[in-house]
């Protein structure tokens, strides 16, 4: 970061290199919409581009632009109205997959490994409350620790605890099925 | 086992299952042409924000052209304002010495004649009740008048008249007027010496004149 911001182009590449796949997952699983993420993913790193003497060394850079892109996500979740609920126009949105529907006849042992377990889990996370469902992604997908998870949110490390857990526990009961294998 | 230890196995219970089946999501990863509309966006960008300097500052921050041009135009403005100040011969620091005092007009002694002015044009003016009711009233409406009592003339009763004769009464009223008479005349003699004085002028330029011829 130091050499991007003293002018070295190639130092972004490798930003952009590293960054751009734990991004788009962090925000696809915080949108649960494949093209937004990807616009969102895209914006946040030319904010990063054009903010670089913003940066300060002082904290991590992935804190700093996870705060982006968290933030960014935010903004476009605000700006479509996108509720708790998913359709099915966004679940198709990754490229690639069929989903099926899944009926009240599904059972965790016919498909746990399939997409479509992905596909509920997907949505019983867009179910969840979006402040629970932000430090959930940060904490059990992306791995991130408590202290780095409380300065990308600005949230105290108590806060950010209390609401992981509560995330935790909505989810074990909307995936009860799930949670019981 | 404590419960304390027992909510904190549970607590890890969970969290382990959680982070088993969220951490066992599919990893989502960026389309393969994520860097080249990357790069279009970000020429999108720039050509909005320098387009109008024609160039592609891509790796220099707008703030150092910006700060080094403002020093540079304060630099420059300062070094033309001192040749300037030597050009007219005025050291800088001369310029900047008080030694052209201006003096401050002092009105006090014009205030205090148009004062006196004033005063003395207020004592000559008439104390009459219009001019009064002029001050008391001064939007035009129209003030109380008061009657005052007319000079009396002294009547002369007829039989009186008779007795003394038009010809005395004439002459008490000519003694009556004896300052006027006695500025007249007054005005008549000093008349009379200036021509006096103007003659005895002319007849002594006129001397020599004849002396000469």
């Amino acid at each position: 970061m130091a050499s991007f911001q003293n002018g070295d182009e190639e130092a972004f590449n490798q930003i952009v290199a590293r960054f751009k796949d734990p991004l788009v997952n962090f925000v696809y699983r915080f949108l649960g919409n494949y093209d937004d993420c990807v616009d969102v993913v895209q914006e946040t790193f030319v904010r990063v581009f054009r903010k670089r003497d913003r940066y300060q060394p002082i904290a991590k850079f992935s804190t700093w632009i996870y705060t982006i892109a968290g933030n960014l996500a935010k903004t476009e979740l605000r700006r479509r109205s996108i509720r708790n609920w998913v359709s099915l126009s966004q679940l198709r949105a990754v490229p690639g997959q069929d989903i099926d529907i899944p009926d009240d006849r599904y059972s965790p042992e016919k498909g746990a490994e399939s997409a479509l377990k992905e596909e509920i889990i997907q949505k019983a996370l867009l179910a969840i409350p979006r402040k629970y469902r932000e430090v959930v992604v940060l904490r059990d997908i992306q791995e991130l620790s408590y202290e780095e998870i409380s300065k990308i949110t600005g949230l105290s490390l108590g806060t950010v605890k209390s609401r992981i857990n509560r995330g935790r526990t909505q989810l074990q009961v909307l995936l009860k099925d799930i949670y019981n294998v | 086992m404590t419960d304390n230890d027992r909510g904190k196995t549970s607590e890890g219970g969970e969290e382990d299952k959680s982070r088993r089946l969220l951490g066992g999501l599919k990893r989502i990863t960026a389309p393969p042409d994520f860097e080249h509309r990357l790069r279009k966006r970000l020429a999108e960008k720039q050509g909005r924000f320098f387009g109008a300097f024609g160039r592609t500052p891509a790796l220099v921050p707008l703030r150092i052209p910006v700060y080094a041009a403002s020093v540079v135009a304060i630099l420059g403005a300062a070094v033309l304002a001192y040749y300037a100040l030597l050009r007219t011969g005025v050291s800088p620091s001369e310029f900047t010495s008080p030694q052209q005092k201006v003096e401050a007009p002092f009105f006090g002694d014009s205030l205090k004649i148009q004062e006196e002015r004033d005063a003395t044009e207020r004592e000559d003016q008439p104390a009459t009740i219009e001019n009064r009711s002029s001050r008391i009233h001064p939007r035009g409406e129209k003030a109380p008048t008061i009657a005052l009592p007319k000079e009396s003339k002294r009547v002369v009763p007829s039989d009186e008249f008779r007795a003394l004769g038009g010809r005395q009464l004439d002459a008490a009223a000519k003694s009556a007027e004896p300052q006027s008479g006695v500025i007249l005349n007054k005005e008549a003699d000093t008349a009379g010496t200036k021509k006096d004085t103007l003659k005895s002028e002319d007849e002594a330029e006129k001397k020599p004149s004849e002396n000469q011829q």
